[in-house]
């Protein structure tokens, strides 16, 4: 039987405290709960379920007892779905929030992202409360959250990094995210940067102290993607440098534009100039000859 | 012939279509599966969501075209293979396989009634009598991988055999072929066998036959009277592939060219959706490059390199048909020096058929 029933602050206070889980507080108008006006407080099966602020705030008022609306025994995934209705506010929860959503539903911490069948699909029937929209796959998100290191926690929470990179990534030396946060990179391009440095640690079986000074180093240049993608595509740039090369002994300064195929994938170069008299005409086409005896080495790229 | 253990490590449950019920195939497969339930169904919807995984086995009629041409891909030159639908889907779960990226949540499936294709095959054989004819059943699935259960190959390799201008393909990464040892009847049928250095079966392949049991498989095939065929795909880039696929070459050098009906290269491919799905693979590291298909390869000069040097040792070895799979003129240029219809031993087997 659902029942109303005023409590002491002290009765309430000796309730489980396990689902004070929200970590964007929205305080209720003191004037309002010091008159009574606020939602009554659900408890069940010895749990406050929903009103941590009402509560804090009537503490801070100096009140004695509270509304309460005691519910007997359901399971913890309704005593959730509860609160989440009464907090309302689907799609504005923070990864702390859900991992401590997660966590109410099974206490023992995911690990290494495996999740046991109990919280995968309650947390696909509360998905529309918590994200606005439904997701079979938010208990798999969430536990990969929780497995993550705190650094990038952190990063991921603060909105720096998305959860996938994150996931990804997570073997990189911290150093490289603190890094990579005074960079100044944009969202998608600190992304790019990480993926890439990420697959080079791979293949080239870095350490945590040549990552750290590859990412120091990349993000003091210039143009820290370009830096970090030369690493990642060695060959590629041996060939984009060697072209360039070429391409600058020899036309340099000429007006005449060689250019590969994209990727160097492809059997053709072209050449585009313009010309406005014969005489334009006949320079630009000396300059094309100067190619001639350096065709090898260009034609090497693409052999 | 894999234990019957093997297979119900692989199938948990058949789902049979109404229409085939009777087949005697099915009854020869089931026969091997005695502990696995079959349930029965009015068509593939039927079957829960629950069972929508790779442990399912489902067994129907053929829907629409069995015998299509290869769909290649573009900007490439096609070998103009022609594919038969027979085994949907495989359980070999190999590393890069494009159907990681498509099959996740379907059933393996198996179409019975295998008549018309085989009549397809014939009324092409006729329409064509100049063209040889490259026909096979393991563009999308292993080809014997579930073939001992079902026995679906043989009435190919003998409704075939009359036709001197079919070469009937059954590839494989298994060393299943027992069962086709004693098909009296096997005209040009090619038995084609997958291979890379047992180092890469290992690591991308761990559910495929290894290298040994594959080259074992093809002394006995080519032994009762079969073609044989090798496909070096995909072929792995690593600080030793040079040293490592020279050896697979040289482990060759048994088998007579006069019985290798063709080899085929390939190298390393992948779309971009078969990237998510394939999650952190080691060779993912090395460098790609987005090809005009759409897919990613290593670059034109790396591939070139490889195919090169590959091929330079096989036609070294083997006067036979040598090519490769899915590459851009470019690449024909820097390894052949021409396109495929203007090699020799090409040609023939370059031509497209007619009405597919």
């Amino acid at each position: 039987m659902v029942g109303f029933q005023v409590l002491t602050l002290a009765e309430i206070d000796a309730l489980s405290g396990e689902l004070d889980i929200f970590t964007q507080k929205q305080a209720p108008l003191p004037g309002l709960v010091a008159k009574g006006l606020h939602t009554p407080l659900p408890i069940c099966s010895g749990v406050l379920v929903w009103g941590y602020e009402i509560l804090r705030s009537a503490r801070s008022r100096g009140l004695r007892q509270l509304s309460c609306l005691v519910i007997p025994s359901c399971p913890r995934h309704e005593m959730l779905s509860l609160a989440l209705k009464l907090e309302n506010r689907a799609g504005n929860f923070g990864w702390p929030e859900k991992e401590n959503m997660l966590r109410f539903l099974d206490s023992v911490p995911p690990a290494g992202g495996s999740l046991p069948a109990a919280v995968i699909d309650p947390l696909a029937e509360l998905s529309p409360l918590i994200e606005d929209h439904r997701d079979p796959q938010l208990a798999v998100k969430i536990g990969t959250f929780a497995a993550l290191p705190e650094t990038l926690k952190n990063l991921v929470a603060e909105g720096q990094i998305d959860l996938k990179t994150a996931a990804r990534v997570q073997s990189l030396p911290a150093g490289v995210f603190h890094q990579l946060l005074s960079s100044g990179l944009t969202y998608s391009r600190r992304r790019q940067f990480l993926n890439e440095l990420f697959e080079v640690s791979r293949k080239q079986n870095l350490s945590d102290r040549e990552l750290i000074a590859e990412a120091e180093a990349a993000l003091k240049d210039e143009r820290p993607i370009e830096k970090i993608h030369r690493l990642r595509f060695p060959t590629l740039t041996a060939m984009e440098q060697s072209f360039a090369a070429l391409e600058q002994d020899l036309l340099q300064g000429s007006g005449v534009q060689l250019k590969p195929p994209p990727y160097f994938e492809g059997e053709a170069f072209s050449v585009k100039f313009e010309f406005n008299s014969a005489k334009t005409f006949i320079r630009k086409l000396d300059s094309l000859h100067s190619l001639e005896g350096r065709l090898d080495a260009l034609f090497e790229l693409l052999h | 012939m894999p234990s019957s253990s093997y297979y119900t490590d692989l199938i948990h449950r058949v789902y049979v279509e109404e229409g085939v019920a009777d087949s005697p195939y099915l009854q020869r497969a089931v026969g091997q599966l005695p502990e696995v339930p079959v349930y029965t169904v009015k068509d593939k919807q039927e079957i829960p969501q629950k069972d929508l995984n790779r442990h399912t086995l489902f067994v129907g009629s053929p829907r629409g075209q069995t015998v299509t041409r290869c769909p290649g891909s573009k900007g490439h030159l096609c070998c103009n293979y022609i594919t038969v639908d027979l085994y949907l889907g495989c359980t070999l779960g190999c590393g890069y396989c494009i159907m990681e990226s498509y099959l996740n949540f379907s059933p393996l499936t198996v179409y019975l009634k295998p008549e018309g294709s085989i009549a397809r095959l014939q009324e092409l054989a006729r329409e064509n009598p100049d063209i040889t004819i490259r026909a096979g059943t393991g563009e999308v699935g292993d080809s014997l991988l579930l073939d001992p259960l079902f026995g679906l190959s043989e009435p190919f390799i003998t409704g075939l055999s009359q036709y001197p201008n079919v070469y009937f393909e059954l590839k494989t990464k298994t060393h299943f072929v027992d069962h086709l040892l004693d098909i009296e009847e096997k005209g040009n049928a090619v038995i084609g066998f997958s291979l890379n250095p047992q180092h890469h079966v290992e690591t991308f392949e761990p559910r495929a036959g290894s290298l040994d049991e594959r080259l074992e498989a093809a002394r006995k095939v080519l032994s009762s009277g079969y073609n044989l065929a090798f496909h070096f795909d995909p072929v792995f880039l690593s600080d030793n592939w040079n040293e490592e696929y020279l050896r697979v070459v040289a482990a060759l050098s048994e088998f007579p060219a006069d019985r290798i009906a063709w080899i085929s290269l390939g190298t390393m491919r992948y779309t971009p959706a078969l990237k998510e799905t394939l999650g952190e693979q080691p060779f993912l590291y090395e460098e790609f490059v987005p090809c005009r298909d759409g897919k990613f390869r290593y670059p034109q000069k790396i591939r070139s390199d490889i195919y090169r040097t590959l091929y330079g040792e096989l036609s070294k070895r083997f006067a036979v048909p040598i090519y490769m799979c899915m590459e851009s003129t470019a690449v024909w240029q820097n390894v052949f020096g021409q396109v495929p219809g203007k090699i020799d031993r090409l040609r023939a087997i370059f031509k497209q058929v007619r009405s597919v």
